[in-house]
């Protein structure tokens, strides 16, 4: 880990001393000065993830940059270089740029879209197969989970792939970071996840209105008709998605998130039977 | 009019708007017809309490799925959405 960390920062350029600013599963983000490095997770290809950096770069307002417009081999890992922004503090979720990057979301559904198949509903699935079915709640999780239809999601445009706060900086203005799950999909991935959070009780209801509210004010197109409509299934998607992870993690959150589980076998597992 | 009683001189007030006789030499009272009435129902709206204020209107709360949580009991002067998951704010910040 060392020395994936001391190569990442001498890609940087900078002679700063490497800060460890974040490990995510097997991803690595390293800060040297103005500058950032990620190591991408292993397996992941070089050829789309080149083609979600050339997307990000050419979203000016909407997307941070890459520095360099590739990744970089390092051992086993590809690296990217990135310039360093401001993460939303998450001391006060109501002073958070909820408006902002819900504005953010419309503009990237806006564009149009050519490249890489978003891998968003891929997240959900490698949730549920890292999932012990015999840990303690993960039964309830997985009739959650078997309720859902089909996740190919009607709807296409640019989306982001894997929305939350955490993939905003600001850096003169607020942008959305993380080009992993970038590419074409339905752009309700992108607000489900708010959604989902919500609807199982943790996210406020005025934080969730100032989200939809904002997105759909400017002119987010991923919503036509129904805002629940549309967001039903991946917002059931990423309420088990969540819920799995908690599980796996041990973290306070799965309690609630198994509980949402629970309320939708007992709404949906009814209507599937008949 | 005098005071059927003292036969002194009565005298006629106004109090929230029913009329009273009163008499000026034994003080006594004279209500005519149906003031009795009127004074027994001003006292009851006196000790009535006020009226609860209305709650606010629940069509506020965002809408939901069927699955959604039950919404939070209506805090007066704070947020409608409630904060009972403080702790678990990380999940709005990672995936």
């Amino acid at each position: 880990m060392s020395d994936l960390v001391a190569a990442m920062a001498a890609l940087t350029g900078s002679d700063a001393e490497p800060e460890v600013l974040g490990t995510h599963d097997d991803v690595v983000v390293v800060r040297v000065g103005d500058v950032v490095a990620k190591a991408h997770a292993l397996g992941t290809d070089a050829g789309p993830l080149t083609e979600r950096m050339r997307i990000a770069g050419s979203l000016p307002g909407v997307m941070l940059p890459p520095i360099a417009p590739s990744p970089v081999r390092v051992g086993d890992r590809l690296v990217t270089v990135w310039p360093h922004g401001t993460p939303v503090s998450q001391a006060d979720p109501d002073a958070a740029p909820w408006e902002e990057s819900a504005a953010l979301l419309a503009r990237l559904h806006a564009t149009p879209c050519d490249g890489p198949v978003s891998t968003a509903p891929d997240r959900i699935l490698r949730a549920v197969h890292e999932l012990p079915p015999d840990a303690p709640g993960a039964d309830v999780v997985l009739r959650a989970f078997a309720t859902l239809p089909p996740l190919d999601l009607p709807g296409r445009a640019l989306i982001h792939g894997d929305y939350h706060l955490g993939q905003l900086v600001h850096r003169g203005e607020w942008l959305l970071i993380d080009v992993d799950d970038l590419g074409v999909g339905a752009p309700a991935w992108d607000l489900a996840r708010p959604a989902a959070l919500f609807a199982a009780g943790i996210l406020p209801g005025d934080l969730w209105t100032r989200f939809l509210d904002a997105y759909l004010s400017a002119g987010g197109t991923g919503l036509p008709g129904e805002p629940w409509a549309v967001l039903d299934v991946p917002a059931r998607a990423f309420v088990v998605q969540m819920a799995a992870r908690a599980i796996v993690m041990r973290t306070e959150a799965q309690d609630a998130l198994v509980e949402a589980c629970d309320r939708i076998v007992s709404t949906h597992e009814h209507m599937a039977h008949g | 009019m005098q005071c059927p009683k003292c036969h002194a001189n009565m005298r006629t007030f106004d109090r929230m708007g029913v009329h009273i006789e009163q008499c000026d030499g034994c003080r006594g009272v004279f209500l005519d017809y149906g003031e009795l009435e009127s004074i027994t129902r001003l006292e009851a709206q006196m000790q009535a309490p006020p009226p609860a204020p209305a709650p606010p209107p629940a069509a506020h709360y965002p809408a939901q799925p069927a699955w959604g949580a039950a919404p939070p009991p209506v805090v007066y002067g704070g947020h409608y959405g409630h904060r009972k998951h403080r702790g678990l704010g990380g999940l709005f910040f990672s995936s």
